[in-house]
């Protein structure tokens, strides 16, 4: 595959780098198993059942070999199509479910917010799309026609019981009862943020998803269809000045008065169309299948064996293991954030270090425990100036729930793990570039995506026998959002801001990359899907008809949903990733059920 | 509508008689078994070439989720709807010796010799068979067959056995009785999902079948008949299975199943399918989320393969 106008200056080839296993004695996998009759079940025990219309289910990653490793890694440094060609066949039901599988359905959000929603146009209507497009100013490339379908991404502000308990920080116990209603007031007529990084996570989710959709496209027509996806000129003053337009696209996507109210803006247009032979990317069917499975295998991974283990933690996470996350592995997920960054700023490399800041916290470099000690104290500061000073009032009504919630928190900001990246961006480089913030920030987005891939991909290669994974990784906003809290509320400094002093920094993420053979199977996916943690699961991560809309003849009809019946399909099940006990026993509803055939096999337009 | 007699043995329609009719036979007190496994009257009913509605099907499939990829074909369970009215016409019937009221739908086994098309009338023919005691009380046998054509071109497309257990408290409980015992399935999983029995889907798949037993519609009416809340229909819990696996069963529609309803679907509730195949046997277990109720095992296999095992042969 040739990358069209691909300057090798701007994006990288990424290069494998193999993890070593750790010594025999330590290549432990996770072995979860169901609660035994009359056992008390926990976050460790497997669920009893999945009741999901999700394409996801719990996964375990399947082990590629490095030619696999090799041949995919083109997939990290995407360029756009330069054109589409006319379709050699018409999208299938099956292929836009896959598709969709692994963009909106799988991007990772927390999973208790759902914040996107995609309406997907046939050809007719894409063509009237590329015309509005051709005319949208700010472009993140040229507009194309010919395109098999164009899926309209909305978006709306980052809503969680989260952000509630923001609602209640800091404010003066007497003065709160003032500012508290007229903050949730502004929130909800003109979705303002309470801390900024509360806003900067819609924005971050969209730059993920945006990043997910250009490889969703090739992985799910295996390497013929390429997508072609825009964000920039629906955010910052791109957004002001495309007002018609944008009125325009929302219009043919349905968008409703009261969901405008509500918040939901346009944040992606994303045109699929199969392009040249030269730009197709030519892989066996199974490596396109396996990397699909796997890409909906991919899970935060928090716990460290031996490091930041709860007590309670089953046997193979209480014990260290002797594992590196390799220097070079760390470079690489360097390499593919600048790669994601670049390309969606349109800038160039060298000068996207400086926009684009990452600071390196190693517990194997000078003074890397120091430094790691210091985040840690600030971090833990903050959580106790915030449950010092909630108001009594705001916590009472809840029974202490907000004060458990801050409680929770805090093990969560844990910054355990053997490389660290602490990421954000320059605002002042930024306006002096003329690069919105906003867009600035969906870069960054897809930037940490982008390189958190690359260190779950790896993590993939040539898995031992017994073992779940060789390396994960663990994305988080807590600690920037406990960092931004100290900012806005008790006179802390970025903390970017030691490390790059005479710059303007604003913290937006933090990556952990982990060496470990563990993985859970369920992890913080069980944690987050079902909040009571009794064993009743709810699953939040959304079917196909929840975010997902289809225009036919000029209707919007939620994907797979017939009558009652909705998916139950996994994506890319016949790869067979499914978490089972130890005895090979499933959870009942996990495997799900194909959609049939003749459905799947419809042409849609 | 009917062309016999009401006290005739043999009941002849030309249209799907009417639930209503059959309601008001239900009343009354019946005397009941003169002795346990005493025979039930030589009672039938039939369907006169009975032109099949595509609407009524459409409305059908809707209900149990089955997809229309072969829409010329009527569903597999579709004439044991049909023959639903038939069946209430017997237990209507002034000798037909049973309570009504409170039968229970135990199993059935269907025999698909071929699917029939939409397009074709189907005559329908029911009879009943038994009783044998069980241990809660008498099984009884409905048989069901329907035929595509008329005349000597008359030909058996489909016939099915609804296994009825009439409750009844026994001084000393019979021994069990023979009945092939099916097992959960234990092959590798070919489908597991979950799908909702929502709170009206008795009121729902009642409006598409005929089917209007009080212990279907509403936890009020139910609770008179001993239940909790009211329980989903085991047919359409079978059917909307067999929607799942729909692109499981043999391709050309020849097949032999069997179900036993083991215990009831309280509405609403979300319900787990397990599918697994071993050899030709597609084997399904519907339950509860958490694996502590079963509610209904089938097997299903090609029609050959059934005869094969069976020793029997095909006429």
């Amino acid at each position: 595959m040739t990358e069209p106008g691909q300057d090798p200056s701007i994006q990288k080839q990424v290069e494998v780098v193999p993890i070593s296993a750790p010594p025999s004695d330590q290549r432990v996998g996770r072995d979860a198993r169901f609660a035994a009759d009359g056992e008390k079940k926990t976050r460790y025990s497997l669920p009893t059942a999945l009741q999901s219309a999700s394409p996801v289910g719990y996964r375990k990653r399947v082990s590629m070999t490095r030619d696999e490793a090799e041949s995919i890694m083109p997939l990290l440094s995407l360029e756009r199509p330069s054109d589409f060609i006319t379709a050699s066949a018409k999208i299938t039901e099956a292929e836009l479910f896959e598709e969709t599988s692994l963009g909106i359905l799988s991007s990772r959000q927390s999973t208790n917010y759902r914040g996107h929603k995609q309406v997907t146009l046939g050809p007719r209507e894409s063509e009237v799309v590329s015309k509005i497009m051709d005319r949208v100013s700010g472009k993140n490339g040229p507009s194309l026609h010919g395109a098999t379908h164009t899926h309209l991404v909305f978006s709306k502000p980052y809503r969680t019981p989260f952000t509630l308990l923001l609602t209640f920080i800091g404010h003066k116990p007497v003065k709160s009862l003032l500012g508290v209603p007229k903050r949730a007031l502004e929130k909800r007529l003109f979705h303002k943020d309470d801390i900024p990084t509360v806003g900067y996570l819609q924005q971050l989710h969209i730059g993920i998803l945006a990043d997910g959709m250009e490889r969703a496209a090739l992985i799910a027509s295996q390497g013929k269809r390429r997508a072609n996806v825009h964000m920039a000129p629906f955010c910052g003053r791109h957004q002001r000045a495309n007002k018609e337009h944008i009125r325009e696209l929302e219009k043919l996507g349905g968008l409703t008065p009261a969901e405008r109210q509500a918040g939901w803006r346009l944040a992606i247009v994303c045109q699929v169309g199969e392009v040249a032979k030269e730009e197709q990317m030519d892989l066996p069917e199974q490596t396109w299948r396996k990397l699909g499975a796997n890409l909906l295998s991919l899970r935060s991974e928090r716990i460290q064996p031996g490091i930041n283990q709860e007590e309670k933690a089953p046997d193979p996470y209480q014990h260290r293991q002797d594992m590196d996350v390799p220097d070079e592995l760390t470079v690489m997920c360097g390499r593919a954030a600048y790669n994601a960054f670049v390309h969606w700023i349109g800038c160039g490399r060298e000068h996207s270090k400086e926009l684009l800041l990452l600071e390196r916290i190693d517990v194997l470099t000078p003074n890397g425990k120091q430094r790691l000690r210091d985040v840690r104290d600030m971090l833990g500061q903050v959580t106790e100036s915030v449950m010092g000073n909630l108001p009594l009032w705001a916590d009472l009504p809840t029974g202490k729930a907000l004060s458990r919630n801050a409680a929770r928190g805090k093990k969560a900001f844990a910054l355990a793990g053997q490389r660290i990246y602490v990421g954000g961006l320059d605002r002042t480089q930024l306006e002096k570039d003329g690069i919105d913030w906003d867009m600035g920030v969906r870069a960054f987005g897809a930037a940490a995506a982008r390189s958190s891939l690359v260190a779950e991909l790896m993590g993939c290669v040539d898995i031992p026998e017994g073992c779940d994974l060789l390396a994960g990784m663990c994305l988080m906003a807590g600690p920037v959002n406990q960092n931004d809290i100290g900012k806005e509320f008790y006179h802390q400094q970025d903390i970017l801001a030691d490390e790059f002093p005479g710059q303007d920094p604003t913290s937006l993420l933090v990556w952990t990359l982990k060496a470990k053979t563990v993985a859970d199977p369920i992890g913080n996916e069980e944690q987050l899907m079902n909040p009571a943690r009794k064993g009743a699961l709810v699953d939040l991560r959304p079917g196909p008809h929840e975010v997902v809309s289809v225009k036919r003849a000029g209707r919007l009809e939620p994907m797979r949903k017939r009558g009652r019946r909705v998916n139950t399909e996994r994506a890319f099940s016949d790869v067979d990733n499914f978490v089972t006990d130890p005895d090979g026993q499933p959870i009942p509803g996990n495997r799900g059920s194909r959609w049939p055939e003749a459905w799947r096999n419809e042409t849609i337009w | 509508m009917k062309r016999s007699g009401k006290n005739s043995n043999a009941l002849v329609f030309d249209e799907i008689p009417t639930m209503v009719d059959a309601y008001k036979g239900f009343l009354g007190k019946r005397p009941g078994l003169k002795e346990p496994g005493a025979p039930l009257p030589d009672l039938s009913a039939r369907l006169e070439s009975y032109p099949l509605s595509r609407k009524k099907i459409d409305a059908y499939r809707k209900v149990c989720g089955i997809p229309r990829s072969k829409d010329y074909f009527v569903p597999l369970l579709y004439p044991q709807v049909l023959a639903g009215a038939l069946h209430a016409q017997l237990f209507a019937h002034p000798r037909f010796p049973l309570q009504a009221a409170g039968l229970i739908h135990v199993g059935n086994t269907v025999t698909q010799h071929r699917p029939s098309r939409i397009y074709e009338p189907l005559t329908l023919e029911v009879e009943l068979r038994g009783t044998r005691p069980a241990r809660k009380g008498h099984e009884f046998d409905v048989l069901t067959y329907a035929y595509a054509g008329e005349g000597t071109s008359e030909e058996l497309v489909w016939e099915a056995t609804t296994t009825i257990l009439s409750p009844q408290r026994f001084e000393t409980e019979p021994e069990k009785t023979a009945r092939r015992a099916l097992e959960a399935p234990e092959a590798p999983l070919l489908r597991s999902a979950t799908f909702r029995a929502a709170a009206d889907q008795g009121r729902r798949y009642g409006a598409v079948s005929g089917d209007y037993n009080p212990i279907h519609l509403h936890a009020l009416t139910a609770k008179l008949f001993g239940f909790k809340r009211a329980i989903a229909h085991g047919m359409w819990t079978l059917a909307r299975a067999l929607a799942e696996v729909e692109d499981d069963l043999p391709s050309d529609g020849r097949l032999h199943l069997e179900v036993a309803f083991k215990r009831p679907v309280y509405l609403p509730s979300t319900v787990v399918l397990n599918a697994a195949k071993h050899d030709d046997e597609l084997r399904l277990e519907v339950g509860s989320p958490r694996g502590d109720t079963l509610h209904l095992l089938s097997t299903i296999r090609p029609l050959d393969a059934h005869l094969a095992s069976d020793g029997g042969e095909e006429e």
